[in-house]
């Protein structure tokens, strides 16, 4: 089955996609746990100095994490859930690999997304066929780039703090990206990351808890090269 | 002949002919550029050529508007301005720019038939019986992806995603663009293209409508560039391309027609050195080319351009006839102008009638443009010869004031007699080497037969089409197939047995994904035949009751979904349905309607990798018919140049009949010069490395009559007129190379191989032409 083509269909049909789901009221203003974070006083167009030291270790490294994730689809009578890790190197990449409920690979690029099932079937999709697809994988793999300026350039930015760590809230600034994704919040403490929420524009949301993330070293990075090298 | 009286009837004739060509040139003049035009019709099957025409008419006048800016959003608003702005010229039938209605139109024509309407992935899962497993576990996958909110909406009401499949199916034939916010378009290097296609509401090919094209396109690239200053526009269409190819053939026109005259007034002034030779050189040329064009409108009813420029060129021949009087009148101090006319019919008969063999020659070749030009020439080399042999003794009673002395270009013109007398070993030798030269040629000669080879437009036009193709991802180098039945429903069927065919032939990588309506508008058969599959899910709906159970979805659309399944009435999608409706917007050019057997539908290929075993695959299949129109013209003009060789042997022959009964075996030394001056010609081309087309072997044709002229005049000169026979030599070829010589400097390559060819061939036959003398000498 062509999975990634599915979905990158989906991203090129979009408009249709908001007749469908009509944005209803953003989780973001109705969910207690960032109502305060999205408030105006917390825009933020300059580099947080909370964040300096964690974006300073980010940039031009990779990083990998395990993590287990919790898929509220409102629909659904009973969350979804499942684990894995990701690894990003910032010139190949993002890798997701799923090892609970069942095994499954993906690659995400700025150019193709690159499918594997546990059947060891391979799905390769470019996205400069699909400008809502790479829109969106862009914006994805900004939020791993460490990078400020990608950053502040595809989202608007919020920053709150407090002793027990910091919120950075995110919301689309390209309208085709919006009508998917109403609000990303990345939560951390120092320079760790420790959870990210994916809140969509339909009302679903997505919550990664992040467990053991480590910055990679060059010698790291060159190991895990392999995980980004499929057989064509 | 020679006569008052003759010349009052020629008057009258040519009265006539004159009105006729001003009644065809003010109320039927109709000139056609395609270039295509001038190749024949396929003759194997004339049901599948109107087809072709049909489809090339229908997709000529599709025009493309790629419009782009670094960014997104600027180049979005400016697609937003020119659509509008495209729509209300009047110049376009439908231009499709807004795809925000077709969205939804999409969603609402096709969702209602998703029970019976299934993705080519879907339906070989279902036949094979594995669906209901393979959908569970892609939609169980699915979800947990981060790009699960694309896949999510279609849950609610249709949980195995068919729909969304669907979806895919389309999109894998969408080519390179996607939609973006209502617009078609792509990212890459930097910047964003939006697109926009529209359709002609005129002929491609009217020049009324390509001016007022350009000059449209040009001011909204105007407007748009003041206000988006960094927005680009490109455009394609064949009525561009067939607007430069009009203008570049106008052009040469023009300018060849100009320099061409200039040269020939040039050269009559200085031999002649006389106002009145140089006023009467003028009426054979109005005379033959005037009444030429008017009895060529009235019988084929319009004419190519080519025909035109051709046409303009006959000058050098036309006045051929009245340099020849001329010559003698200048250099004959005791003149009788009857006495020299009657004199000199039998060579002027030879020459006239050798030509207009080797110009009708050209109307035994299918192409119909060249039918054009050998009447059009024949016509105007008979009209040239009759008006010197009536009017032109009537003019010149007295003898020329310079008679007595010799002309400077008299002793220019005793070269090549000079060379061939007194420096025999060194004429011999220099023959010996252009033969060797010409072997060398012969062997190394590229013969090309691609049409592209004689209609080549410009480079820049060549580079913005090419972008683009490449921007819509659409190859150079594609075919179409075209697909009949008896009715709609056996047309589509035998197109869904063809997608089958087509989908194996992508998957083993002998084409990319072909545009096809199976995609979107299926058989009646084949909806009841998806309808069918389907129905089989119900045989596992425990199976998938418990697996869309533990996924969560509540019962109530689990019950909805197997009660549609089940209570799945929904109406057939009908071709006149989809026709009227706008999905169909885009891709209506596909649906080529009624023909006089039945049904035609067209397939767009993209790329087509492995043509050999593609074109085996697809050979038996019912009522499908592969062409490509670059590959068919590249083996018709093969098959047409082999014609033409035999064509030019049989001409060659035919001439050399005629001199031997004209000369007996002493016409072997006049057709020795034209054979040499044919093969060192080809050679040259050979030698050159440029490719030898039809249009260079017919042109051969041309270097046959013309040249033949040059060894007729030697062998018909009288020994005490050697002056005259050689100044009348060199200003026929003179004249010759400027008009015909000129076409090499054209910017059409058909003109410019016509040129060439004829440059180099009556060059050779004039240096060569002092061996007819032998023909001469044994009289």
């Amino acid at each position: 089955m062509r999975a990634i083509c599915l979905i990158v269909l989906c991203l090129n049909l979009l408009p249709f996609l908001a007749h469908s789901a009509p944005a209803e009221n953003s989780p973001a203003e109705t969910t207690n746990h960032f109502v305060s974070l999205f408030q105006e006083q917390f825009r933020c167009a300059t580099l947080p100095e909370l964040l300096r030291p964690l974006l300073k270790r980010q940039q031009g490294l990779g990083f990998e994490v395990a993590f287990k994730e919790e898929k509220r689809i409102q629909l659904l009578k009973r969350p979804l859930h499942s684990a894995g890790e990701l690894v990003f190197l910032p010139d190949k990449g993002l890798y997701r690999k799923l090892t609970q409920p069942f095994r499954q690979e993906l690659i995400v690029n700025r150019d193709f997304i690159l499918h594997r099932d546990d059947d060891g079937e391979i799905t390769r999709m470019a996205t400069d066929k699909q400008p809502v697809a790479r829109a969106f994988t862009e914006s994805f793999l900004t939020l791993f780039s460490g990078s400020w300026p990608d950053l502040t350039n595809r989202f608007d930015a919020n920053f709150t703090a407090t002793s027990q760590g910091w919120q950075l809230g995110l919301r689309p600034k390209l309208p085709v990206m919006a009508k998917i994704i109403s609000a990303i919040v990345i939560e951390g403490q120092g320079d760790q990351l420790h959870r990210l929420w994916v809140i969509e524009a339909n009302g679903d949301l997505t919550v990664d808890d992040y467990l053991q993330p480590k910055f990679l070293t060059p010698d790291q990075a060159r190991e895990r090269l392999p995980l980004f090298q499929w057989p064509k | 002949m020679v006569s008052k009286k003759g010349a009052i009837l020629w008057a009258i004739v040519v009265t006539v002919l004159s009105v006729l060509a001003w009644y065809q040139v003010g109320y039927h003049w109709n000139i056609r550029t395609d270039i295509l035009e001038l190749f024949p019709k396929n003759e194997r099957d004339p049901s599948l050529a109107t087809l072709r025409q049909m489809a090339a008419g229908k997709l000529g006048q599709t025009v493309a508007v790629v419009v782009s800016d670094p960014d997104p959003a600027t180049a979005k608003m400016a697609i937003r301005q020119l659509g509008p702005m495209m729509e209300s010229s009047g110049l376009f039938s439908e231009v499709n720019w807004n795809h925000q209605g077709a969205e939804k139109a999409f969603k609402d024509f096709y969702w209602p038939h998703r029970y019976q309407f299934v993705s080519p992935d879907v339906r070989a899962l279902l036949r094979d019986g594995s669906a209901h497993t393979n959908l569970l576990r892609h939609l169980e996958r699915e979800l947990r992806q981060p790009t699960s909110p694309f896949v999510t909406v279609f849950l609610k009401d249709d949980p195995l995603l068919l729909f969304a499949h669907q979806l895919e199916s389309w999109n894998r034939v969408a080519g390179k663009m996607g939609l973006d916010d209502g617009v078609l378009g792509v990212s890459e290097g930097g910047r964003f293209y939006g697109f926009i296609s529209a359709k002609l509401a005129g002929s491609p090919f009217d020049e009324a409508e390509q001016s007022r094209l350009e000059d449209e396109m040009a001011g909204w690239q105007v407007i748009l560039r003041s206000r988006h200053p960094q927005v680009e526009v490109l455009t394609t269409s064949v009525a561009r391309f067939a607007s430069a190819a009009r203008r570049g053939m106008e052009e040469d026109m023009n300018r060849i027609g100009l320099y061409s005259t200039l040269g020939i007034l040039f050269l009559v002034l200085v031999v002649f050195r006389s106002v009145k030779h140089l006023l009467l050189t003028l009426v054979p040329l109005a005379v033959s080319i005037w009444c030429a064009l008017g009895l060529s409108l009235a019988v084929f009813g319009e004419l190519h351009a080519l025909t035109l420029v051709f046409g303009a060129s006959l000058t050098g021949v036309c006045v051929d006839y009245g340099n020849i009087f001329f010559t003698h009148h200048r250099m004959t101090p005791s003149w009788d102008a009857v006495k020299t006319m009657r004199a000199l019919l039998p060579a002027l008969w030879l020459a006239a009638l050798t030509t207009i063999i080797s110009f009708a020659a050209l109307a035994f070749t299918p192409l119909a443009g060249l039918q054009q030009i050998a009447f059009f020439s024949s016509c105007g080399i008979l009209l040239a010869f009759l008006t010197v042999v009536f009017w032109f003794p009537l003019c010149f009673r007295q003898s020329h004031p310079l008679a007595a002395k010799s002309s400077g270009t008299f002793r220019l013109s005793r070269w090549p007699m000079e060379f061939w007398t007194k420096h025999r070993t060194t004429a011999l030798i220099t023959v010996a080497v252009a033969l060797a030269l010409t072997a060398k040629g012969l062997i190394n000669l590229n013969i090309n037969d691609n049409p592209t080879a004689l209609s080549a437009p410009g480079a820049a036009l060549m580079a913005e089409d090419s972008r683009i193709r490449e921007l819509i991802g659409a190859g150079q180098t594609h075919g179409n197939i075209v697909v009949r039945g008896k009715t709609a429903e056996e047309a589509l069927q035998n197109m869904e047995k063809l997608q089958d065919v087509l989908a194996q032939a992508e998957t083993r990588g002998w084409i990319d994904p072909a545009v096809s309506l199976s995609y979107f508008l299926p058989s009646k058969k084949r909806q009841e035949e998806d309808a069918r599959l389907l129905s089989g899910l119900l045989t596992h709906e425990n199976e998938i009751r418990g697996r869309l159970d533990a996924l969560g979805l509540p019962e109530e659309n689990i019950q909805a979904f197997f009660l549609a399944l089940k209570q799945n009435h929904a109406p057939p999608i009908l071709p006149e349905t989809w026709l009227s409706n706008p999905v169909s917007a885009g891709l209506r050019d596909l649906w080529l309607g009624n023909t006089a057997d039945g049904v035609a539908l067209l397939v767009q290929l993209r790329q087509i990798h492995d043509p050999a075993k593609f074109k085996a695959a697809i050979a038996s299949l019912p009522g499908v018919a592969y062409f490509n129109q670059e590959e068919d013209l590249t083996r018709l003009l093969g098959r047409y140049r082999v014609s033409a060789t035999w064509l030019v042997a049989m001409a060659y022959s035919l001439i050399f009949v005629l001199l031997l009964w004209r000369y007996g075996w002493r016409g072997i030394a006049v057709i020795i010069p034209c054979l040499l001056s044919a093969a060192i010609t080809v050679g040259m081309i050979g030698l050159c490395r440029s490719p030898f087309t039809l249009m260079h072997c017919l042109a051969l044709l041309l270097v046959l009559g013309m040249g033949v002229d040059y060894s007729i005049f030697f062998a018909e000169g009288d020994p005490n007129k050697d002056s005259t026979t050689f100044l009348c030599i060199v200003l026929c070829c003179g004249t010759t190379v400027l008009s015909f010589g000129l076409l090499s400097f054209s910017s059409q390559a058909a003109l410019h191989a016509i040129g060439l060819t004829t440059m180099i061939g009556i060059i050779s036959a004039w240096l060569l032409a002092p061996i007819a003398i032998h023909a001469r000498k044994r009289a």
